[in-house]
């Protein structure tokens, strides 16, 4: 006799089954940001490689968000690092789907502060063995589109509706609402994140730079471009920087470089659309 | 706008808190740029960071923030620099070469500049993207075109461009002046003083000029005001424009089709043997002139000729600085001109 008026099913499997009902998605670039130092090193090697062992899963790990520039350098909103962050876009054909490691539908680093009803784990939320189509299945399942993913809106109805089949669906639709009203939650509580076993090779579509940057004697352009050729550059805060001559700080560098990013991908949907 | 907002700072900030500058956080390995200054409260137990909020380079209010104390950059002066609210901005620049110990130069605006502008020729330590950061600080103009153009070439066909050259001139703090004394001083002492600290300054760095105006740090004034007031009275003041306009000139600044139009600046040049211009360009804009009076036919290179012999000549009447000798001046041009329609009739 079961206790359970239904099994519940994982969300893994409403992911695969969401992935086998749409054709032609378009996938947005998967955006890794990090800092100067690590981006001279990346430069150096040609790829992506973890510094150290995750402290969750204690294994190495890179970590992407989907279609946003979600991760935040700095340690609070409110400090000055003099380090502005660096945000690399990968388009998801340029990686090798065996080194995928896992998808969730929110930055699997917060998770302890997105007040989770006891006894659900970060598990409850990963696609642990997730494929090429994992992707668009989530963005399917939970969003309906990639619009409404950039606008952060999820599919309620849709989700609530499938709710007796998976229960953990009913409380990603509370962490969605906490985050809502919680600025401390930040973006990348409406982030997916994916998690790759490294090394990377360092093949971008884009980079997207502080505009101070260019003032480091490491930076040569044309070097640059002969290593990596088709990569775009672009530049975030131009104007801000200057006009506020030193005087930003870490979450200002931060919302100016996620605009900017927000500028391409929307670029980059207007360009599949048209 | 401002005013209000400094008011408003001033009375919630009434007992005046002394804020003291510690320096900077440091940045990353072979940066070089601008970066906050950091204060201390002056009399609190708890060290706390502050940086500074500015409207237009004055102090408006000061932000709480969080610094990783080990990448701090203390001043190596132990100068106690102390600021209040309603006190000028504080400006750091830091440079770090490789993994070294960073260069720190601080301080106000009149104190950071002569700093800064002898790191501008400076091979080490700064690309072109620096010096042009600085170059912009300073607002030197003719400087932050050049970079810029460097610059755009370096970055032709990505999608990075440096439009330096503009931006100085339709900043919003740029104030319309009709003082010519305080645009023309500005410029020679600014000029001077500069060019102690680096002997690379040139006047169209100090000053811009272009169809309009003249432009010197915060002022621009009437270009035909300046000219027609100023310009002549004093032979250093002309060295200095003739200087700048041979600068304007070559670097297409002031478009010679629009001196044509504008009577101060063409008998300045009709009056003033060092400028570098070719002998089609003043031809050209001899006949452009002349087109303005009478429908004058004669052609440009007759004209050319004329005009050689008038400043070969040296009864030709002094271009001085008031209207009505500037008038004498045109009526003699003018002259000359009908004569030489007569005698082809």
């Amino acid at each position: 006799m079961s206790f359970f008026r239904s099994k519940s099913e994982k969300l893994e499997t409403l992911v695969d089954k969401a992935a086998s009902e749409i054709e032609g998605f378009i996938h947005l670039p998967l955006c890794h940001t990090t800092t100067e130092g690590s981006f001279y090193n990346i430069l150096e090697c040609g790829q992506l490689s973890a510094t150290e062992i995750d402290p969750i899963y204690k294994e190495p790990l890179i970590y992407f968000f989907y279609g946003m520039a979600s991760y935040i350098v700095g340690k609070t909103p409110n400090n000055y690092e003099g380090d502005p962050p660096i945000t690399f876009l990968f388009a998801i054909d340029n990686f090798k789907t065996s080194q995928l490691k896992r998808i969730l539908p929110f930055d699997s680093g917060g998770f302890d502060k997105y007040k989770v009803k006891k006894g659900y784990t970060r598990e409850n939320f990963s696609c642990n063995s997730p494929h090429a189509a994992s992707l668009q299945g989530i963005i399917k399942l939970l969003y309906g589109n990639n619009e409404s993913y950039l606008k952060t809106k999820i599919a309620k109805d849709s989700i609530l509706d499938k709710s007796q089949f998976c229960w953990v669906l009913r409380e990603f639709v509370r962490i969605h609402d906490n985050a809502k009203t919680n600025q401390n939650y930040g973006y990348q509580a409406f982030s997916v994140e994916l998690q790759f076993v490294p090394n990377i090779d360092f093949n971008p579509t884009y980079i997207v730079l502080p505009y101070d940057f260019l003032g480091n004697m490491r930076w040569d352009y044309k070097s640059f471009c002969e290593q990596f050729p088709g990569v775009t550059v672009e530049l975030y805060g131009q104007k801000e920087i200057e006009e506020k001559e030193g005087n930003l700080i870490a979450s200002e560098y931060n919302m100016l470089m996620r605009s900017k990013v927000e500028e391409i991908i929307k670029s980059i949907i207007g360009t599949h659309t048209n | 706008m401002s005013y209000t907002r400094l008011i408003i700072s001033s009375i919630f900030n009434w007992n005046t808190s002394v804020y003291q500058y510690v320096g900077i956080v440091s940045p990353p390995a072979g940066s070089s740029k601008f970066v906050a200054s950091l204060f201390i409260k002056r009399k609190l137990f708890k060290k706390r960071y502050y940086i500074q909020e500015t409207d237009n380079e004055k102090i408006v209010s000061f932000r709480e923030l969080s610094v990783n104390r080990r990448k701090l950059v203390e001043p190596w002066q132990r100068l106690s620099l102390v600021v209040r609210i309603g006190d000028d901005a504080v400006f750091s620049y830091a440079s770090v070469i490789d993994n070294e110990k960073p260069t720190l130069v601080f301080g106000k605006r009149e104190y950071i500049e002569l700093e800064l502008v002898k790191m501008l020729d400076d091979t080490e330590g700064l690309n072109d993207h620096s010096k042009l950061q600085i170059a912009k600080f300073l607002r030197l103009y003719k400087r932050t075109q050049d970079l810029s153009n460097n610059l755009n070439n370096i970055y032709r066909g990505s999608k990075i461009s440096f439009n330096a050259g503009g931006n100085l001139l339709s900043e919003k703090k740029i104030k319309m002046s009709e003082d010519d004394d305080l645009i023309l001083n500005g410029i020679i002492n600014r000029y001077q003083v500069l060019k102690q600290f680096n002997t690379g300054i040139q006047v169209a760095d100090v000053a811009y000029l272009d169809n309009e105006s003249a432009y010197c740090m915060d002022y621009k004034i009437p270009i035909d005001l300046l000219f027609k007031k100023v310009i002549v009275r004093e032979d250093t003041v002309k060295r200095i424009f003739t200087k700048l306009m041979n600068s304007c000139l070559s670097h297409k600044s002031i478009r010679i089709s629009e001196i044509s139009s504008k009577n101060s600046l063409y008998f300045f040049l009709i009056s003033e043997r060092e400028l570098e211009i070719n002998q089609f360009e003043i031809e050209s804009i001899i006949s452009s002139v002349s087109n303005l009076y009478d429908h004058y036919d004669q052609s440009v290179v007759e004209t050319g000729i004329e005009v050689d012999k008038q400043l070969g000549n040296e009864n030709v009447p002094e271009v001085t600085a008031t209207a009505e000798q500037e008038e004498g001046l045109l009526e003699d041009v003018t002259s000359i001109i009908k004569r030489k329609e007569k005698h082809q009739l």
